[in-house]
């Protein structure tokens, strides 16, 4: 217990600073792949991508038509992927901030959008209770996989090497393996907002809209635990881990950051970070450092 | 690219996405061929600009950018000289002149001869007065005057006249006149005298003008001729009859279709005018008014010339106007003012708003939405919890005499309650037309059925008996006695009394089970307190509760034959076994509560529907081994990533060079959607069991092993008539399927289910309809028989695994595709809260859940085992063999009396079903079995239409049958 608390002190608590610049809500805020840059999205529709160690913008990348729900990187940061409710995905080139392709194929707003492994191809999760799948390879547009299985909105979606993972509205997650040729579906009984994996990537952690984040285990299925104490009914929210897996970091409605011990599942610090919904939280790969976003319009770097 | 082809098949609206790659394709191209220029030679390179345009000629056509952009050689610029060699025909020599390089201006200032109108046609004069001018500039240059420069245009007039006024004149005009029909009649001519003599009176000044103009040669004679009757008060000639004065566009008649509103207009201005030279004398307001009496609704516009026939000699029309007009203040006001006046004394017809208009927007309201409707996702609780269980208890009923449908009901709403309201509709609608039935919609015995259904729900619900579950109304305040009743806690006294005794043997059992299961999550029985002994009033039943706890949570060995207790019946075990699945289940969910905060359980009214939400929580602590928890439930189905996203995320394609499976359903409910109407065989199942009930024993069939006299469930063949469609099997499938389903329901009721003969000459038709074309009949089958007899035994070993499969490959290959898109969305949207249910409910694991998911697992080894099977050439081949192959055991089934070969295939299918459980039963006759499994499944493939036909035939036989069991 001392060595968690010791962790507990070294959690990213003050803010370092503000990164400003969005009209209106930010949707997303993600780190690159390796922590030195982020990317954030929101409803003025544009991307931006930030230098958030000194808080300089590096670029904004206008083309989405309607407010930008999900923006991921590729692992060379040469590519970026964004969604939103404009039904496309747009695939850029982070230099020049031109667009190289648009996928098309949603029939209703994109929630959530990520590389695979190899860049090659985009995943996406919408609103039209579909999974698709784009070859960023080919010429073509349309999606080379739909997955249609979903019974309502899927909200989150994620990949390792052999699987893609997916949250849904009808309370399920789903992991597809490519690998096995299975679907394994976790009915948790309630709305799953957010799909996150931990470090490991045994765990599944899945936020749901009963204001609980459980915690399952990837290949038994097993609920693990539960982390309670915030208030998340009614928006996207994000939750993660910590890099190191020991902390559950998730975001409540009413500003609130909040850190959860993973094991034990009890709360082991809160603070008000923003003044309105935490939208999205994302936690550098190697440092105690965390990005939060909020409805307020405000991205905060917290070290 | 793929996106254009798509959009021609879309509607699309809104302004499309512009793509980049579009817009500067040209430019882009012009890159990517720059790239190639480069490794041409040097004398293929074109030099382009950075538009993409040639920018370069030859020397020989054009040079740098020849002509203006790139004219030259086009139609509109020069074509170049082709060179011609020199040597062998010279180029001749084209004489150039001067006038080559002169345009018409440029001749005609050198005084050549330039193309223009003769004289003799001068229609207007210009020529004439041209010439005139010229003459005169010539003349000046010869002999210099005083004046220096041009001569001005107003002193040199042309000498002649044009061709027009030439005309003219000949025919009678003279100068000075109007250009008029000569019929003019006498009023006209003497009304235009009069108005010359006013004219002439009014001032001798216009007169002269009036000459001047007169004198003034052709063209502005002629244009003015035709005007000279209206009055010209300035002396300068008018031009422009109606000059514009308003603020409409060009062309733009506002009046168009109302030419009344124009005449006011006109009336208006006339007024307006009048104000103004009232001031300065009365004369023009004489010729107005004159003018403004006119007959009004006759299409006459402000640009028409009044005529004679216009103009009102009665001069009745607006006189008032007149009058108005005198009362009028003579200020000037602005056009706005005048307006506004004219509307409040209504001088324009106004416009009002219509009070029924027939014009009417269509307009569609937004679509009603439910009051029920609720945003947020449902989800499947483990019992129809939308299911109202009514507050107030039915009134107490007397069951019906007949004891067969006291027994029926009793079972009926046991299962209804259990497995919630969609039984019941289920049970109503399949058996409309039975008489037994008919308490399900109000008949004989709907009163105790009702009844019986509450009880039945509160037992299922509470965690107490029925009758003290009365009192829960009265929940206002809880207290702990309250609480502990609701939890089905016992007074601490009564239970310390009763139970001291069993306290030790119980511990021991505890222990030994917790010795058994040290690492495994805690089992049910180690958490039961003394409190919690459903019935303990009766030792005996407490005893074989606990036994029955124990065998439920516990798995492993059982005894063989656990309770033939010799006292008890078939069926009061049954129901007891019912009791205590209840007991059981109120238990554990009594445990699941105290967890949660009881506040949050009990401040709502409709207690018992709270209290199924709350028990889907789900309860790491109390998750019992055997079952699933409730939530998270892990499902595996069966996916086929695309092989090209293997191939991007580098995996090897699992499915790679297998064809698409024909996915089978997963459950039987699903099937049930697709049930029209199997009806008929419910209704006699059950009716006919019902007479025969004390057979049934359920317990003795699921808990031991040696009874084979009791639940016969084979069903076996029917006959039918040859069914011709494929559609028609694979109905039939459907419905197969279905009775299966029926079949356990009815003996999860502890009735039992009848045999259904075999009939020898169905055999044949069935096969032929479940898919090929077998011609018919009985010596079709007798070969087959004769044929396969041999070797069918192995056919039959290794085919059985894809019996199931195969069926609809055959029968309906085209169909498959649809079909099973189908499926899987009916599975989604029905069979999963089905399958939640049979999870939850499956403490009693012999039950319909049980059978279920034995089903289950075995559609999936079907997957698992056709698939590659299916690969294999001769598919169709085999199939017909396999058929012959069922004919003959059919045919060899029939032959036998049923008691044994059902026995047999009863004895199997426990078996089965105990290994399922993981009971380690030996598997020596598993193969033998499996076999028979498939067997019972593929004989039933029959087409049930028939079969219900038939039914009353062999109900006969059934009956007759019965009595030899008993």
């Amino acid at each position: 217990m001392t060595s968690s608390g010791t962790a507990a002190q070294q959690l990213p608590r003050t803010e370092a600073r503000s990164l400003s610049g969005h009209e209106g809500a930010v949707l997303a805020v993600r780190f690159n792949r390796d922590g030195n840059y982020c990317l954030s999205c929101g409803k003025d529709r544009t991307l931006r991508l930030w230098n958030p160690h000194t808080g300089a913008l590096v670029k904004t990348y206008k083309s989405h038509a309607r407010e930008v729900r999900d923006v991921h990187s590729s692992s060379d940061n040469a590519k970026l992927v964004s969604c939103g409710a404009d039904r496309q995905i747009f695939y850029w080139d982070v230099a020049s901030a031109r667009v190289i392709r648009k996928f098309r194929g949603h029939n209703s707003e994109v929630n959530s959008v990520k590389f695979n492994e190899y860049n090659a191809v985009v995943v996406s999760a919408g609103y039209d209770r579909t999974v698709r799948a784009f070859d960023c390879r080919s010429q073509s547009s349309d999606p080379i996989q739909t997955i249609d299985t979903f019974q309502d909105s899927v909200m989150s979606v994620n990949l390792t090497k052999t699987e893609i993972i997916a949250g849904s509205v009808d309370g399920t997650v789903r992991a597809f393996d490519i690998r096995m040729g299975r679907e394994t579906v976790d009915n948790l009984g309630h709305p799953v907002n957010c799909v996150s994996l931990s470090n490991d990537s045994n765990c599944l952690l899945a936020n749901c809209l009963d204001s609980t984040v459980r915690l399952l285990d990837k290949s038994s299925g097993e609920l693990l635990q539960e982390y309670k104490g915030h208030t998340c009914k009614s928006f996207k929210m994000d939750s993660c881990l910590t890099n190191d897996d020991a902390f559950v970091v998730g975001g409540s409605e009413d500003g609130y950051i909040f850190f959860w011990e993973l094991v034990d599942a009890p709360v082991v610090a809160r603070f008000r970070a923003h003044s309105s919904v935490v939208t999205s939280i994302s936690y550098h790969p190697t440092k105690a450092c965390m990005l939060t976003s909020s409805v307020d319009g405000s991205i905060r770097v917290w070290t | 690219m793929g996106v254009d082809s798509d959009d021609e098949d879309l509607v699309v609206y809104g302004t499309p996405i512009e793509r980049e790659e579009d817009t500067s394709a040209r430019k882009r191209r012009a890159v990517a061929e720059a790239g190639q220029l480069r490794a041409l030679p040097a004398w293929k390179q074109e030099v382009r600009d950075e538009e993409g345009r040639r920018r370069f000629h030859g020397a020989f056509t054009g040079g740098f950018s020849a002509g203006f952009y790139n004219t030259v050689g086009s139609k509109e610029g020069w074509t170049p000289q082709t060179f011609t060699s020199s040597r062998k025909n010279r180029a001749e020599l084209t004489k150039q002149s001067l006038y080559n390089f002169l345009d018409e201006e440029d001749i005609k200032d050198m005084g050549g001869n330039a193309l223009e109108t003769s004289q003799q046609y001068d229609t207007f004069g210009f020529t004439a007065a041209e010439y005139a001018r010229k003459q005169a500039s010539k003349e000046q240059k010869e002999r210099p005057s005083a004046i220096p420069g041009p001569i001005p245009d107003e002193l040199v007039v042309p000498t002649t006249n044009s061709i027009g006024v030439t005309l003219l004149m000949k025919m009678g005009w003279r100068q000075g006149r109007s250009i008029r029909d000569s019929h003019a009649d006498s009023l006209y001519e003497s009304r235009r005298n009069a108005r010359k003599a006013f004219l002439a009176l009014s001032g001798a000044k216009d007169d002269e003008d009036q000459d001047q103009s007169a004198e003034n040669p052709s063209l502005d004679k002629a244009v003015v001729g035709s005007v000279e009757e209206i009055p010209v008060s300035g002396n300068t000639p008018v031009y422009v009859l109606h000059p514009k004065q308003d603020f409409h566009g060009l062309g733009y008649d506002p009046f168009k279709h109302a030419p009344e509103f124009r005449d006011r207009k006109t009336l208006q201005k006339s007024r307006e005018r009048d104000h103004k030279r009232n001031d300065v004398s009365m004369r023009g307001n004489l010729m107005i008014s004159n003018s403004g009496h006119y007959a009004p609704g006759f299409g006459i516009g402000a640009l028409e010339e009044l005529d004679v026939e216009d103009e009102d000699i009665y001069a009745s029309g607006f006189a008032y106007e007149q009058t108005e007009v005198d009362i009028e203040p003579s200020k000037a006001a602005s056009d706005s003012n005048y307006k506004l006046d004219d509307r409040k004394r209504g001088f324009y017809l106004s416009f009002k708003i219509a009070s029924n208009s027939e014009y009417k927007l269509e307009r569609f309201l937004p679509p009603e939405i439910p009051d029920d409707f609720d945003a947020q996702h449902k989800f499947p609780t483990p019992v129809q919890s939308a299911e109202k269980f009514s507050d107030s208890a039915p009134l107490e009923v007397p069951p019906p005499e007949d004891t067969s449908l006291t027994l029926l009901i009793d079972g009926c709403a046991a299962m209804v309650a259990r497995c919630g309201k969609h039984i019941e509709d289920f049970y109503k609608e399949k058996s409309k037309t039975n008489p037994q039935f008919l308490f399900l919609s109000g008949g004989d015995g709907c009163d105790y059925y009702m009844r019986k259904l509450w009880e039945h729900q509160q037992k299922h619900i509470g965690q107490q008996r029925h009758d003290s579950a009365k009192s829960k109304t009265s929940f206002d305040k809880l207290t702990a006695e309250n609480r502990g009743k609701i939890l089905g806690e016992r007074p601490l006294d009564r239970t310390t009394k009763l139970h001291s005794p069993s306290l030790s043997a119980k511990e021991a059992v505890q222990l030994q089970s917790n010795l058994i299961d040290t690492f495994v999550k805690p089992i049910s029985i180690d958490g039961l307190p003394e409190s919690e002994k459903p019935f303990s009033n009766d030792p005996a039943k407490q005893v074989r509760f606990e036994q029955f706890l124990r065998d439920k949570y516990k798995g492993g060995l059982r005894a063989a034959n656990v309770t033939p207790t010799s006292t008890m019946s078939e069926a009061d075990r049954a129901r007891e076994r019912l009791d205590f699945e209840t007991a059981a289940e109120a238990i554990e969910k009594g445990k699941g509560k105290k967890v949660i905060d009881p506040s949050s359980l009990f401040s709502l009214p409709g207690m018992n529907e709270q209290r199924f939400v709350v028990a889907t929580q789900p309860e790491s602590s109390v998750v019992i081994q055997d079952e699933k928890p409730i939530y998270p439930q892990r499902e595996q189905f069966e996916w086929r990533p695309s092989p090209i996203l293997c191939k991007r995320f580098d995996i090897v394609d699992p499915f790679m060079g297998k064809p698409m499976p024909v996915r089978r359903p997963r459950s039987k409910m699903e099937n049930l959607i697709f049930m029209t109407e199997s009806n008929k065989g419910t209704k006699d199942e059950v009716e006919s069991s019902s007479r025969s009930s004390q057979h049934a024993s359920m317990e003795a069939a699921i808990f031991s092993d040696d009874s084979d006299d009791d639940v016969d469930e084979i069903l076996s063949n029917q006959p039918v008539d040859p069914v011709k469609t494929s559609e028609g099997a694979n109905m039939a499938l459907n419905r197969l399927v279905a009775e299966d389903f029926l079949e356990s329901l009815g003996k999860e009721l502890g009735l039992e289910v009848p045999p259904e003969r075999p009939h020898v000459s169905s055999k044949p038709e069935k096969l032929s309809a479940a898919g090929a074309s077998l011609p018919s009949q009985d010596e079709r089958m007798t070969t087959a028989l004769t044929k396969v007899n041999e070797n069918q035994c192995s056919i039959g070993m290794v085919q059985v695994g894809n019996i199931n499969e195969d069926a609809p490959l055959a029968s309906a290959e085209t169909l498959g595709m649809k079909y099973e898109k189908q499926e899987n969305r009916t599975e989604k949207n029905r069979s999963r809260p089905m399958h939640l249910q049979s999870q939850n409910h499956s403490p009693r694991s012999d039950s319909s859940s049980e059978r279920h998911r034995s089903w289950k697992r075995r559609s999936h080894r079907h997957i698992r085992n056709g698939t590659p099977e299916s690969e294999s050439s001769g598919e169709r081949h085999r199939s017909r063999r396999r058929k012959k192959s069922h004919s003959r055991h059919r045919k060899g089934r029939s032959r036998s009396p049923d008691s044994d070969t059902p026995s047999d295939t009863q004895h199997e299918r426990k078996r089965k079903e105990k290994r399922h459980r993981r009971t380690y039963t030996s598997d020596t006759d598993s193969s033998d079995h499996e076999h028979t499994e498939r067997y019972k499944s593929s004989s039933r493939r029959s087409s049930d239409k028939d079969r219900s036909r038939k039914r009353n035939i062999h109900h006969k036989h059934r009956r007759k049958d019965h009595v030899d069991y008993s």
